[in-house]
């Protein structure tokens, strides 16, 4: 069904694929979106359904009527608010907005051209405030298409204040007010424009016949912008880049033609070479794990990783080489394993049809992509993979290759050490944990931990930054988060409580922990601190929930190991209580080096 | 016509021998403007043409089409 590429399946094919989906398909996670806008984009959609599918994510679709924005986003009875939708879209054109802005430009003045400005940006500013009255679902905002036969031709472009610069100012604007609301986003339209060209984006006929305005590229190109949101939104962004070696990082096959002889250098071939290294390095910059996997004698290729004068990358930047003559696939689930991350969290790309076949084969989670035979292609075909992309990104992003580097040392360090028992090594490891009460600067982590946890997660709710930071207002709702440190380094912020209140009772809306930390006994550590949370407000009971999902069998049983009582079994999960009043504690282990709530110490 | 029959059967779900030459807009339920656009996409993806706007515009009918296919030297 999914053989055929977007480029290849013919526009009636696709549409019927489409209108087969099944609507309820319990595998595929549901995204609703609600279409605010001046043009029909409805052919957006059927792309992106396809695109999604593939993914495993149900897009199910609803277009506000043609140019019917502000009333509804003003009507709070609307129906973008009654039906929880994720994500809120506004997609406007210019020229249905301002027709003097884009078609009849050269005969304003200055204070027109300046008042014209400002009412598209109030518009804008006004829909935008009255949607977050009513909702905290994401919203994606497109922005303008500079016009390109500009008003004034070549002397249009050489003023600040003629045609293009003008639309360009508009859209700098639109970034301003998008930055003032919680998990409102700008799509740029304007960029995905230039990359197929405005000749191959528009189709002027259907935009007068129907407000249609886009031609089939510019519907792949931005149903395609639409998923990288969807997937970082939904916590389905890709974490790992592995990387073949032969062909991929430098020319020629280093076994056979020697280090002096492989093309990596500054002219062509080795410069394209050099240029795809660099775009790696931009990834591993942006908080991607790079891995290689290449079958070659390990001593050769950790020679030219060290040596060679022009590699951009080098040892420190990988978190693992698997260099050997496994094949890839066993070599690729042994990664998976040692980095603790599943392969829908990974990208692999290769030169060799035969490894990218085997590999898709065999482990079709993980999103592999073939080198085309020229090596100056490589480095867009990097680029264009939006499976990286995130719209959160922390501190701990930029770190993230390191901490992972970490994590490989306590491992190493563990297996090294002498130890009587696992508890000499976690003392070791003088962890320190700070449990602090949720501020704006862990607000972006926070969302992003809700987003992406998935085995060490006791209900699985996911929550969008703005989610977060309006529970952070309640009188009734505590959001904690753990953040731990230990000799190796810094982890960041691992784990996250949320308590909400009701009377005597508290509830534990969200309880997890970064597959990282896992099996250091932190989790007992932030429980107790949900207790004694749930104790100091005065309540006589603490209730937690268990959702069964696919990968979070492991926690199954955590509330009963900590001595709560099951009173609720179904299909939907497992309610359990701590009575408060007589309960024994859990105590904290001993080993920590030191615990730390809300800045006091409790150790 | 065995392509355009093929293109028409496609998109508006209907079978060969319901095809005839006064299928239109205006009488066929399922032909909106958006499945208009669907119908010249199609038209132009099969045949490897670009359709002039005045052509588009006409073309809401099937002894429309194949006129302006004929023009094209496609059909006879």
């Amino acid at each position: 069904m999914f053989e055929k590429d977007l480029n290849n399946i013919t526009f009636n094919e696709l549409i019927k694929l489409v209108d087969s989906f099944k609507q309820n398909d319990n595998n595929h996670l549901p995204v609703k979106i609600a279409f605010l806008r001046n043009i029909t984009i409805d052919h957006v959609v059927t792309y992106l359904k396809y695109l999604c599918y593939k993914e495993n994510i149900a897009v199910s679709a609803y277009m506000g009527d043609y140019d019917n924005i502000m009333q509804l986003a003003m009507d709070g009875n609307s129906y973008i608010y009654q039906k929880s939708f994720d994500i809120i879209s506004i997609c406007l054109k210019l020229e249905t907005l301002s027709e003097r802005l884009v078609v009849q430009f050269s005969s304003l003045s200055p204070s027109e051209i300046t008042e014209e400005c400002k009412c598209i940006i109030d518009f804008v500013d006004k829909i935008i405030s009255e949607i977050r009255k009513h909702t905290t679902a994401s919203i994606i905002l497109h922005n303008f298409e500079i016009p390109v036969y500009p008003s004034f031709g070549i002397l249009d472009y050489q003023d600040n204040y003629k045609q293009v610069n003008t639309v360009r100012r508009i859209n700098r604007d639109l970034l301003d007010i998008v930055s003032k609301y919680e998990s409102t986003f700008i799509l740029d339209v304007d960029l995905l424009q230039a990359t197929v060209g405005y000749l191959n984006f528009i189709d002027n006929r259907f935009w007068h016949i129907g407000k249609a305005p886009y031609t089939k590229e510019a519907y792949i190109i931005i149903a395609k912008e639409y998923l990288k949101f969807l997937l970082s939104l939904k916590g389905k962004n890709r974490k790992c880049l592995i990387l073949d070696c032969d062909n991929t990082l430098w020319g020629g096959v280093i076994g056979e033609d020697g280090i002096n002889n492989i093309k990596l250098g500054i002219t062509y071939p080795g410069s394209a070479y050099r240029e795809f290294q660099q775009t790696i390095l931009n990834l591993y910059n942006r908080g991607i794990m790079l891995a290689i996997c290449s079958k070659n004698n390990e001593s050769d290729v950790i020679e030219v990783i060290e040596t060679h004068p022009y590699m951009v990358l080098r040892g420190e930047h990988f978190v693992s080489m698997k260099i050997n003559w496994k094949d890839k696939a066993t070599n690729l689930k042994e990664l998976s394993d040692e980095l603790n991350i599943g392969m829908d969290s990974m990208v692999f790309i290769d030169d060799s049809d035969f490894e990218v076949q085997l590999v898709r084969k065999l482990l079709p989670e993980i999103n592999t992509f073939q080198l085309p035979g020229e090596p100056s292609l490589y480095k867009d075909l990097l680029n264009s993979i939006g499976f990286f992309d995130t719209l959160v990104f922390s501190k701990e992003d930029s770190k993230r290759s390191k901490m992972y580097k970490a994590e490989m040392n306590r491992k190493k360090a563990m297996a090294e050490f002498q130890v009587a028992n696992l508890e000499d090594y976690y003392r070791y490891l003088k962890m320190e944990i700070y449990i602090k009460t949720a501020d704006d600067f862990s607000i972006p982590r926070i969302a992003q931990l809700t987003q992406r946890t998935n085995q060490f997660n006791l209900t699985t709710k996911r929550y969008s930054e703005a989610e977060i930071q309006d529970m952070t207002k309640l009188k009734d709702t505590d959001v904690l988060y753990l953040h731990l440190k230990d000799r190796f380094g810094d982890s960041g912020i691992v784990g996250l409580a949320i308590l909400k209140y009701n009377g005597k009772g508290a509830y534990i809306d969200t309880f997890l922990l970064s597959c990282r930390v896992i099996g250091r006994h932190v989790e007992d550590v932030l429980l107790n601190a949900c207790i004694n949370t749930a104790i100091n407000r005065g309540c006589e009971r603490i209730i937690g929930f268990y959702k069964p999902t696919k990968k979070n069998g492991q926690v199954e049983n955590f509330f009963i190991i900590h001595n709560f009582l099951t009173v609720d079994e179904n299909k939907n999960g497992t309610k359990s209580v701590l009575h408060l009043k007589n309960s024994n504690h859990f105590k904290f282990p001993d080993f920590f080096n030191s615990i730390r709530v809300n800045n006091k110490s409790c150790h | 016509m065995d392509k355009l029959k093929k293109v028409m059967c496609d998109i508006f779900n209907i079978r060969d021998d319901e095809i005839t030459d006064d299928v239109s807009m205006h009488n066929t339920e399922a032909w909106d403007s958006l499945k208009h656009i669907q119908l010249i996409v199609s038209i132009e993806e099969t045949y490897g043409i670009k359709l002039t706007g005045d052509e588009v515009v006409s073309m809401v009918n099937m002894n429309k089409i194949k006129n302006v296919l004929k023009e094209y030297g496609l059909e006879k």
